[in-house]
């Protein structure tokens, strides 16, 4: 019997609901459920915004399809953490309340349509190489949400990839420039999205431990760089060497240095955004109460 | 056992055609099981060719006990229905006879 390498076995215990669980592992992988539940709820709101200046019709229907797809993550995400014992309006009313913080990147909104193109084409590709990671973790429930998000990321991505290269090849001149200064603008804080280098303290984090974190932030930043870069540049987007180039010595990317100081203060702060989509949830919270009381409350088992 | 709770409902879809299996995709929560259907084909059947969707209540959902795992590993130990166990002198015996030509 050949040697087993000690990383599998990290990876090697599943577990389903019902499962006996590590103390600590249940209260963890409920967290990243929820936080990745109101992540994809709340990364609608950027997008919804410019629902109604869509420039064309076909644009339009597969826009409001990507829209729908993320509200449906958003509730294979909440399912798989209620069963962990965090509701869904815990979820939406500690961020509303100001307990729970918002990823980097839903920080900002978009300046024109070209820039939304170029900024969905490296959210969609770093969303899929992170879950393409995930979903090899232990808590299996978790996994196959992931797969299912991941397929249909992978719709929103070649939408976003066809839009970026019908403004390279067919826009004009400016709206080229909007598509370069969207990656200049979009890939910093991008880079930020992964997470602080982790790399030296990976072993210690229980969440690596338990399998729920299956690769360090350093190594799956490095892999989206490998993919997302030469798309970019396919593009005709300029990738400055500052920027990113890879190193053919060290067999991984060199990049431009990322204000992890500045991306914890807008966390806590609270970039342009952030009150808007606050109070955007916080409205539909309460708007929507009364359907949500009817859907739980109709049908048979509660007829009276 | 899966915890018992009354409104969830385990979503099994099956994708590209009749004869393939009716797989496990994810939960939902709704008040019958007519409202989780329809829950579950907005959810998970979004980008799907899905063939057929089967909404489950969780609590009729029986999974085995913990030992039980182990005892489902038996399935893979048992060499001597390998055609040709144990000797080589039998498995090469020249393609004749195998499961294919019945």
């Amino acid at each position: 019997m050949a040697a087993e390498v000690v990383e599998d076995s990290r990876l090697s215990t599943k577990y389903e609901l019902w499962s006996d669980m590590p103390d600590g592992y249940r209260e963890g992988v409920a967290r990243v459920a929820a936080f990745q539940s109101l992540a994809e709820v709340v990364g609608v709101l950027p997008f919804a915004e410019w629902m109604d200046r869509v420039p064309d019709y076909s644009r339009k229907q597969m826009y409001i399809a990507k829209i729908q797809d993320e509200v449906g993550h958003g509730h294979i995400m909440a399912r798989v953490a209620e069963d962990l014992g965090i509701p869904r309006e815990k979820i939406l009313s500690d961020f509303v309340e100001g307990r729970t913080k918002l990823l980097n990147i839903f920080h900002y909104g978009f300046d024109s349509w070209e820039e939304i193109g170029i900024a969905a084409l490296l959210m969609n590709s770093s969303a899929i190489v992170q879950f393409q990671s995930l979903d090899k973790g232990t808590y299996l429930p978790y996994v196959r949400a992931l797969k299912k998000i991941e397929k249909e990321e992978g719709f929103h991505y070649h939408h976003a990839l066809d839009l970026s290269h019908q403004v390279m090849v067919e826009g004009t001149k400016e709206q080229r420039q909007l598509v370069q200064s969207g990656f200049e603008t979009w890939f910093p804080r991008l880079l930020g999205y992964f997470g602080p280098p982790d790399s030296a303290v990976i072993k210690d984090n229980p969440l690596y431990k338990w399998g729920i974190k299956v690769d360090s932030n350093d190594d799956i930043r490095q892999r989206w760089m490998s993919k997302i870069i030469p798309v970019v540049k396919s593009l005709g987007v300029h990738v400055d060497e500052t920027v990113a180039k890879f190193n053919e010595e060290t067999g991984r990317w060199d990049f431009m240095e990322v204000d992890w100081v500045g991306i914890k203060n807008l966390i806590n702060e609270g970039g342009p955004s952030y009150q808007g989509h606050v109070d955007s949830i916080k409205h539909s919270l309460s708007s929507n109460d009364k359907y949500r009381r009817v859907a739980l409350s109709a049908g048979k088992l509660n007829a009276a | 056992m899966p915890p018992e709770l009354d409104a969830v409902y385990e979503v099994f879809l099956q994708i590209g055609g009749a004869g393939r299996p009716i797989q496990l995709v994810g939960s939902v929560r709704a008040s019958d099981e007519r409202l989780a259907w329809q829950s579950a084909k907005e959810i998970y059947t979004r980008r799907e060719n899905c063939t057929a969707l089967w909404v489950v209540p969780r609590s009729a959902l029986f999974v085995g006990e913990g030992i039980d795992l182990e005892l489902l590993k038996e399935g893979t130990g048992r060499k001597f229905r390998i055609p040709g166990y144990p000797s080589a002198h039998r498995r090469d015996r020249g393609g004749v006879g195998l499961m294919e030509d019945l």
